[in-house]
């Protein structure tokens, strides 16, 4: 009973709980993976009975999981809780707003130029590890990765394997540099802050400035966009059933696609 | 007793599922309406299969009666040198006009299946800085696998590397059927490698909302193209808007404003703004606004003569049913 009515107490329950499960369901994909990679590395292939005992060596650990979510589900209706959403600081729109309320000569750009400095440095990087990734993805004058197996029979995988690490490159550019950004732009907000702090002191006072004309302008510009792209779809379509298009699709969507279930 | 009965009443009014899950539940069922093909293992070759579904859902599955967009995509591209792909890109332009990616949080099963698997109470990884960056690896996959692979060596990259969807719907679908031992036998290191993937990111959807959907779907990336001109979804009225951040807070998508590219329109933020900034497109012709996300009204009748139309006033329930509207 004192479960039931102490907060405190289910609450460090449901952590603890959920820590399980989280670790068990992580435990209980890795030995789906496992099995199957035991599969293929025996050699007789997939068969009903090759599957089938695979599956029944994990079951218990798999019927747990299934029992612990089960569980899990019951407690969640039986005792719900309710989480705030969490703050989040949209920066460059908070600083937009503050330097509206800047006089326009005065809207400068305090912090700008680092930004905008490490973006290019980002942007540059971005391109170079783009350009020698589709390299490798076209090319083929290179060594291979392998010289048998899996990457012999699909080419292009070797081709993408070789592209990935440079692709990853070009992401830690540009999630290094977001983290940059982050930092550069609580710093101008301060400044724009102790700016504005700074005028008011002094009597100077901002009439805000009017979007309604920029708002109009806008939804001018989406409604001819939108008539041209619907007009553009429609003629596509016309065409692509004319041309045999439509036929290519049927063809495609009737017959086993054995490359989407995994036989290449 | 009377009581009793009202509180179980009170308890199927507040989990009855929002009206986004029904239609994702419908969309699904209809996407996958061929039921006999689960059973004898074939699948649908009727004249449906000309159109494609807006949602990712494999031609290969079954139950599938309609084409998957991507895999046509790319089919299409592959033969692209004998014809011009242009009656895919034509339907895409047309879900992306009409829809954008309110396909995403309403139309796609495989967007369902990663949200039931998100409700499984673990803890959870946080949208961050690096999750918004790593958001744009899905335009990396459009480009590399969806247009350069198929186009450069005639096969379906995507289809053939990564998609979970072709695994789970084509190839376990298929593939346990008695009359499909033939397919079964010719399994090797792709389809290991492929289940691999499928349960790494069932595993990640426990932990991560809509992993799939945020760093690898290249058919979310195409409609988020269109994020600016669909004619549906969610909308913000810059006018009202306060800049609280209580809309991008609460959202678990890696967006930096309502409505961007990675905006769902699930329209879970829509009640939570102060202001009543955000709304929906479109809605004076087709939804009531903010209603989408409102549980279903439960009508409980006979057994204890209650009929109960609203959820009950008190403060936990009323709570409650708040986190329900959010969480579904």
């Amino acid at each position: 009973m004192d479960f039931i009515r102490n907060q405190s107490k289910r609450e460090k329950f449901r952590r603890v709980f959920a820590l399980f499960l989280g670790v068990w369901t992580a435990f209980v994909g890795t030995l789906f993976i496992l099995q199957v990679w035991r599969i293929f590395l025996e050699g007789d292939g997939f068969t009903v009975e090759s599957v089938s005992v695979k599956f029944l060596e994990i079951l218990a650990p798999f019927l747990i999981w299934v029992a612990t979510i089960a569980f899990g589900g019951v407690f969640a209706l039986a005792f719900p809780t309710f989480e705030k959403p969490a703050a989040y600081i949209r920066s460059k729109n908070t600083l937009k707003k503050l330097k509206a309320r800047l006089p326009q000569k005065d809207g400068g750009r305090y912090a700008f130029n680092a930004r905008f400095v490490a973006w290019c440095i980002a942007f540059v990087v971005a391109l170079v590890c783009a350009s020698v990734a589709l390299v490798y993805l076209t090319s083929s004058v290179y060594e291979p990765v392998a010289s048998g197996g899996f990457f012999l029979e699909h080419q292009e995988a070797e081709r993408l394997v070789r592209s990935l690490p440079w692709v990853f490159a070009g992401f830690g550019a540009a999630i290094a540099v977001s983290f940059f950004e982050e930092y550069s732009l609580r710093k101008e907000i301060s400044l724009v802050k102790s700016k504005i702090a700074e005028n008011a002191k002094n009597g100077v006072v901002v009439k805000a400035r009017s979007s309604q004309r920029t708002i109009k302008n806008n939804e001018r510009a989406t409604f001819f966009v939108r008539v041209a792209v619907g007009s553009l779809a429609i003629v596509f379509i016309v065409w692509g059933i004319a041309n045999g298009g439509m036929a290519d699709v049927l063809g495609k969507a009737i017959n086993i696609c054995t490359q989407c279930i995994g036989l290449g | 007793m009377k009581k009793f009965f009202k509180k179980i009443g009170a308890w199927f009014a507040r989990h009855m599922p929002s009206k986004r899950r029904i239609i994702q539940l419908y969309s699904a069922l209809l996407y996958n309406a061929n039921i006999k093909g689960f059973f004898n293992g074939r699948i649908y070759k009727g004249p449906t299969k000309n159109l494609c579904v807006p949602g990712l859902n494999c031609y290969s599955c079954p139950g599938a009666v309609g084409a998957c967009p991507l895999g046509s995509l790319q089919n299409a591209l592959s033969a692209s040198s004998v014809r011009t792909p242009t009656y895919v890109l034509g339907i895409l332009a047309l879900f992306g006009l009409m829809l954008g990616r309110t396909i995403c949080g309403f139309l796609c099963p495989i967007g369902l299946g990663q949200e039931l698997l998100y409700k499984i109470k673990t803890p959870k990884l946080k949208k961050s800085r690096v999750t918004r960056v790593l958001s744009y690896f899905k335009y990396v996959v459009l480009i590399a696998l969806v247009v350069i692979v198929p186009l450069a060596f005639t096969v379906p990259g995507f289809c053939e590397y990564i998609c979970p969807a072709g695994t789970f719907e084509g190839g376990l679908g298929l593939l346990p059927n008695p009359n499909n031992e033939g397919l079964l036998a010719n399994l090797g290191p792709l389809f290991s490698w492929k289940f691999t993937l499928l349960v790494l990111i069932i595993v990640a959807s426990v932990f991560i909302f809509r992993v799939f959907c945020r760093f690898l779907c290249p058919l979310g990336a195409i409609y988020g193209f269109f994020s600016h001109i669909a004619l549906l979804g969610v909308k913000l009225d810059k006018e009202k808007c306060t800049d609280c951040g209580l809309c991008v807070g609460v959202c678990k998508m890696d967006i930096k404003r309502v409505g961007d590219h990675e905006c769902i329109h699930c329209g879970a933020c829509i009640s939570v703004c102060p202001a009543k900034a955000i709304s929906w497109k479109g809605s004076k012709l087709f939804v009531r606004a903010n209603d989408v996300d409102a549980p279903l009204q439960a009508e409980i009748k006979p057994l204890s003569g209650m009929i109960q139309k609203e959820a009950p006033a008190e403060e936990e329930a009323s709570t409650v049913s708040e986190v329900d509207t959010n969480e579904k």
